[in-house]
């Protein structure tokens, strides 16, 4: 595969390059829709991130808004919050993404062996629940599970076994557990689906030559699955890790309720600006922490792909 | 996968059962507080086996049903409308982007992905959407912003076509004097259905669990409004009752929103149909493994 | 490579955004402009204000053909889609033309849940702009001023003599900036005082139902939610114990209360910490008393603390506010039969003006519009048909003068919201709904005659300055008090922990900030 970089100096690849341009013009001709709709549902609106160091004024509208350099960014670095919403923000993602890739990829597999067609559309159809409930409801559920005098946990389990009822609202220590369990049980059956669609599109031929050598499921799973998968996963893990400083607004502030004792580990940088701006209605500096989280989302991306185009140039996202 | 162990399929099977159940216990557990009155639910939580049932809930629903009913029906011409146009867009920029000599190929993949990371936010989308292309208060509203098209499931279907289409039927293909869009139709879709109906299945929840385009474009035509819209605007209702201490005189508004019970009924209204269609989707799931095999 | 792409993009989408909202908004921004100055909070306002005088002097003259009137849009706030609204604006419509008003009206109903999102988009929105809005649970006047969502009404202050004179003048303060008059209030008692109310059986069965209006001291109270719960430990008896109040606060309009004004501002012009003070930790001991009395709802924190615990018979007593006992026993009276205890007195504070109707600053027609909010505050017909509807529609008038819900309809099926009287321009030109109170909006307007008021009303604190400190006080404060004023925690151990997070946070920078600004504000006022 010849890269871009040499076409350019090449006079006989350049030829190249208009042929196959010409090749693939009805291609490119096809996704012009395609190209449109982005410009104008994603990069137009782009424009308004220069509001991020301007006072937006409802009258004066986006251009005419006075600058005020950074000051929209400053009530982000202001106190103690600062330290903590960005180690939540970023430890949460590292686990979820972690665990979550896992438990995803270990579903699919389990989905991909089983031979029964009923109960393997009823799995997959069961798993998928979690994910078409509102994150308030997840909280409502949650609270079912967790309230400190009618919740299951403290009446259906640590009752019956004499232990002592838990304050779970109170308690910030064991909400990354909590969290962690609510994100995994609502995302992996959504997850699943993509590495499980992907599987069964493996040539099953593979697998019929390993079952000729006798290789055990493990060695199915490692030296077959596995590497036919890692594209995606590299592809799918890229795409996360530039979401890393923002987080599912809902599950953080929804599934605790919002609970102040609980702000130590359950403030993210969403939920610490929602609360910050809840009536001020300040466009500038809502947008300002957007875009700091995505300039810092944008860092970890290239970073990482420019790691994964020296290792493996053929699994880079660009 | 081809499995022949026996052993490893009971426990799939098992684990498979497991989580299923913890998948569908939450969800049985909203059942049963739509079917609880109102002042047991306040009192005593939320319970599995409902003390007493109470089915005023889906008796107010059903009184209200024209508004329901017209609801749904939003619902699913939208998300057939939408998904339709998603795949459609989404299936020829992936299929652009798995050609791996395309000239400007890193640039558009970087175009596209960088839609990903990057967005102006709540105002200048609405300002572009509302005040330039005019979708406001009208159907379009519901379909056009946002979900038309997503970076995430291009990619996606960009993967599936560069790992799971051999490179070898398309060379043999291109032997044939096979131009590009033929190759698209006559070997990659058929070889990527269980891809493409996963990106019909992810764009179909997409629409269907959406709200925002709702509040954000029909200020005045709420009667276009999707079920998620009913849904989101009364738990929308119960949050901000509970934000703001509110005097006496403003609690008169209580009347105004529905019980709990009846926020649960929708709740469960809501997520049974996709419950019901999805079935559909997998055949198509099965359909792609079939072709799938034949050109192994 | 890489870079000149990213640079490339960028500018690309820049200068194509700035095009297209540029052109647009550029226009917004002379409107307003033309209209009045949309103050930006500088006292340079005034000045602008007088241009915007001589055009007003003229008055406002309607347009021949009531074809040619401009429609202004004006926000309804409901929990549901009332159908009515077509029938309440033909009717309102066929009204401004009989009077020759020169102005149509258009409803936009907003779900209350949603009025935060779609407000903030509909007064940025200059194509299809929202003209009149209320900033009650929406932000505050100090925010949309320095949004710029909101235009100066200076310009109307003679033409509309009349409206702004029935105001008191301390009302009338609070919708001003720095002398700038920024919103009409909405005409309320704008003062209250607190009354604990227990279910009439209870009060009954303790032979304490004749002692009604009769007022007591917390530790009173503390006896009688005691007393009542060993009858009846089925119910608890308070549902939210946040409440000014009470406490005998003047918040200064921060409900996180950085920065107070004890005695609920009578008297006083010391702003204190109240978190320090001895009179918040004996509160907050004596919400630990009550919890572990068990006269607290099970889990306060995470259940909605509202009035809905004692409609569904969770609570049987709770804090009620209201300028009279009658009223407060009108507000009240659709679930149980009430007594009530009275524990503060009659007082208006910061906080007690709760609205007031802006012209936005997206408004084309910002004369129209000024006048259909003249209207709405000094013409009963039209108030009557914003909070009532369509009079034989919607509801129709017995003999006590008093709005009756036509046959077989009621609040749950009505076509029109008449819930929120409060919510517009003047309620007291409406008439009582469902009630036997016939002085409801009568006794309401002699109210602030009894009435003592905080030294802080007008007051309104410009937080440019300590912004930061205010937003991490704010997060260490909902962090805290919730727990304390429920009494969950050990008090002593937390609150210490509680006021040396609010030093770190810079709670003294606001506090000296208030003082300063408040100094100085009286010394105005004083002059």
């Amino acid at each position: 595969m010849q890269k871009t970089k040499n076409v350019q100096k090449n006079p006989r690849t350049r030829k190249q390059t208009v042929k196959r341009l010409r090749k693939y013009m009805p291609l490119y001709l096809m996704s012009i829709p395609g190209f449109i709709y982005l410009i104008i549902n994603n990069y137009l609106p782009m424009g308004g991130l220069i509001l991020a160091f301007k006072k937006y004024s409802f009258a004066k509208g986006i251009i005419d808004s006075p600058w005020n350099g950074f000051q929209n960014f400053t009530f982000l670095f202001g106190s103690k919050w600062a330290k903590i919403m960005f180690r939540n923000t970023i430890c949460y993602n590292i686990v979820f993404l972690l665990l979550g890739t896992i438990f995803a990829i270990f579903v699919a597999i389990l989905l991909s062996v089983i031979g029964n067609k009923f109960a393997k559309q009823t799995y997959q159809t069961l798993i998928l629940i979690p994910h078409l409930v509102s994150t308030v409801l997840i909280g409502y559920l949650v609270f079912a599970f967790l309230s400190e005098k009618n919740g299951f946990i403290n009446n259906g389990i640590l009752a019956p076994l004499g232990i002592k009822p838990v304050s779970w609202y109170i308690e910030a220590g064991y909400w990354p557990v909590i969290l962690t369990i609510v994100q995994l049980w609502r995302s992996f059956g959504f997850q699943s689906i993509v590495y499980f669609a992907t599987i069964i599109g493996f040539d099953k031929a593979y697998y019929e030559a390993a079952v000729m050598d006798g290789a055990s499921v493990w060695q199915q799973i490692s030296r077959i699955t596995l590497p036919l998968l890692k594209p995606t996963i590299i592809i799918l893990t890229i795409m996360a890790l530039g979401r890393m400083f923002a987080s599912d607004f809902g599950l953080f502030y929804q599934v605790p309720q919002n609970s102040g004792m609980l702000y130590s580990t359950t403030t993210t940088i969403d939920t610490f600006v929602y609360r910050t701006l809840m009536l001020d209605h300040d466009v500038g500096r809502s947008l300002a922490a957007g875009f700091l989280q995505s300039i810092l989302g944008f860092i970890v991306v290239m970073i990482t792909n420019a790691i994964v185009r020296k290792v493996d140039n053929e699994s880079a996202l660009f | 996968m081809v499995c022949t162990k026996k052993g490893f399929r009971i426990f799939a099977n098992v684990v498979m059962i497991v989580l299923a159940l913890c998948c569908v216990l939450p969800f049985i557990l909203l059942i049963s507080s739509s079917v609880t009155d109102e002042a047991t639910l306040m009192k005593n939580g939320y319970a599995f086996i409902p003390e007493v049932l109470n089915f005023k809930a889906y008796q107010y629903l059903f009184q209200s049903f024209g508004g329901i009913v017209r609801a749904y029906g939003m619902t699913v011409i939208v998300t057939m409308i939408g998904t339709t146009i998603n795949v459609c867009l989404t299936l020829s920029m992936g299929y652009l982007l798995s050609k791996q000599d395309l000239p400007g190929r890193g640039f558009i993949s970087f175009f596209l992905f960088f839609t990903m990371l990057f967005s102006g936010g709540m105002v200048p989308s609405y300002i572009i959407w509302s005040q330039y292309m005019h979708v406001g208060d009208s159907i379009f509203a519901l379909i056009c912003p946002n979900l038309m098209l997503g970076a995430y499931n291009v990619i996606l279907m960009r993967t599936y076509f560069t790992t799971n289409v051999p490179q070898e039927i398309l060379e043999a293909a291109e032997m044939d004097s096979c131009s590009e869009i033929g190759k698209l139709f006559h070997i990659s879709i058929p070889l990527s259905k269980p891809m493409i109906s996963t990106v019909a299945l992810f764009s179909a929840l997409a629409y269907w669990n959406d709200w925002i385009n709702g509040i954000y474009y029909l200020t005045r035509r709420k009667d276009l409004y999707t079920i998620q819209n009913v849904l989101n605007s009364m738990m929308n209702n119960v949050q901000f009752l509970k934000d703001n201490t509110l005097d006496a005189a403003s609690a008169q508004m209580m009347s105004q929103i529905p019980t709990q019970g009846v926020r649960m009924a929708i709740a469960v209204i809501s997520v049974v149909p996709i419950l019901m269609i999805y079935p559909f989707f997998q055949k198509a799931f099965i359909k792609g493994i079939v072709i799938g095999g034949v050109k192994g | 490579m890489k870079k000149k792409w990213i640079a490339l993009l960028l500018t690309a989408a820049m200068t194509f955004s700035m095009v297209a909202c540029g052109n647009d908004s550029g226009s917004t921004g002379s409107d307003a402009a033309a209209g009045s100055s949309a103050g930006s909070g500088d006292v340079a306002d005034s000045g602008a204000a007088d241009d915007g005088g001589a055009e007003a002097a003229t008055g406002f003259v309607p347009a021949e053909n009531p074809d040619d009137w401009p429609v202004v849009t004006v926000e309804a706030i409901n929990g549901t889609v009332f159908p009515g609204e077509e029938d309440v604006e033909t009717a309102l419509n066929d009204y401004l033309v009989s009077i020759n008003a020169g102005v149509k009206a258009d409803i936009v109903q907003i779900n209350m849940g949603d009025l935060s999102t779609e407000l903030t988009l509909a007064l940025s929105d200059n194509t299809n702009p929202l003209d009149i809005f209320c900033w009650r649970f929406y932000s505050t006047l100090d925010g949309c001023v320095k949004n710029e969502q909101c235009i100066s009404l200076e310009p109307y202050l003679e033409e509309y003599a009349d409206m702004w004179e029935s105001f008191p003048e301390k009302v009338l303060m609070t919708q001003q900036i720095d002398g700038v008059q920024y919103a009409v209030p909405s005409v309320d008692s704008y003062g209250t005082y607190e009354v604990y109310m227990l279910r009439k059986e209870i009060a009954e069965e303790l032979g304490i139902a004749d002692r009604d209006g009769e007022e007591i001291t917390l530790e009173e109270m503390t006896q009688i939610m005691k007393d009542a719960k060993a009858i009846h430990p089925e119910y608890a008896y308070m549902i939210n114990t946040n409440d000014d109040p009470v406490q005998g606060l003047d918040s200064l309009g921060n409900g996180d209360w950085l920065g107070v004004l004890m005695n609920r501002g009578v008297g006083t012009t010391e702003i204190v910490n109240y978190y320090e003070t001895e009179e918040f930790r004996d509160f907050c001991n004596l919400m630990k008393e009550w919890n572990e009395a068990g006269l607290l709802c099970d889990d306060p924190l995470n259940n909605s603390m509202t009035i809905e615990q004692y409609n569904n018979d969770v609570a049987a007593g709770c804090y009620v506010g209201g300028y009279s006992a009658e009223y407060i026993k009108t507000l009240v009276s659709y679930t149980h039969e009430s007594v009530q205890y009275k524990l503060t007195d009659l007082v208006g504070t910061s906080a007690s003006v709760l609205g007031g109707w802006m012209v936005s600053s997206v408004c084309k027609t910002p004369d129209a519009a000024m006048k259909l909010l003249y209207l709405m505050t000094t013409d009963e017909t039209v108030a009557r048909f914003f909070i009532l509807g369509v009079e034989g529609k919607h509801y129709t008038v017995d003999e006590n003068g008093i709005a009756r819900y036509p046959e077989g309809v009621d609040s749950s099926n009505s076509e029109w919201n008449m819930n929120c009287p409060w919510f517009w321009p003047n309620q007291c030109l409406s008439l009582p709904l469902e009630t036997d109170f016939t002085g409801y909006y009568t006794d309401m307007l002699e109210a602030p005659k009894n009435a003592q008021f905080s030294n802080a009303m007008g007051f309104i604190f410009d937080s440019t300055n300590v912004y930061d400190q205010l937003a991490a006080c704010s997060t260490v404060v909902a962090e805290y008090r919730p727990a304390l004023l429920y009494g969950l925690v050990d008090v002593d151990e937390y609150l210490a922990k509680f006021n040396e997070e609010l030093k770190a946070a810079g709670i003294d920078d606001i506090i000296a900030e208030e003082q300063k600004q408040f100094d100085a504000f009286l010394a105005a006022n004083a002059e």
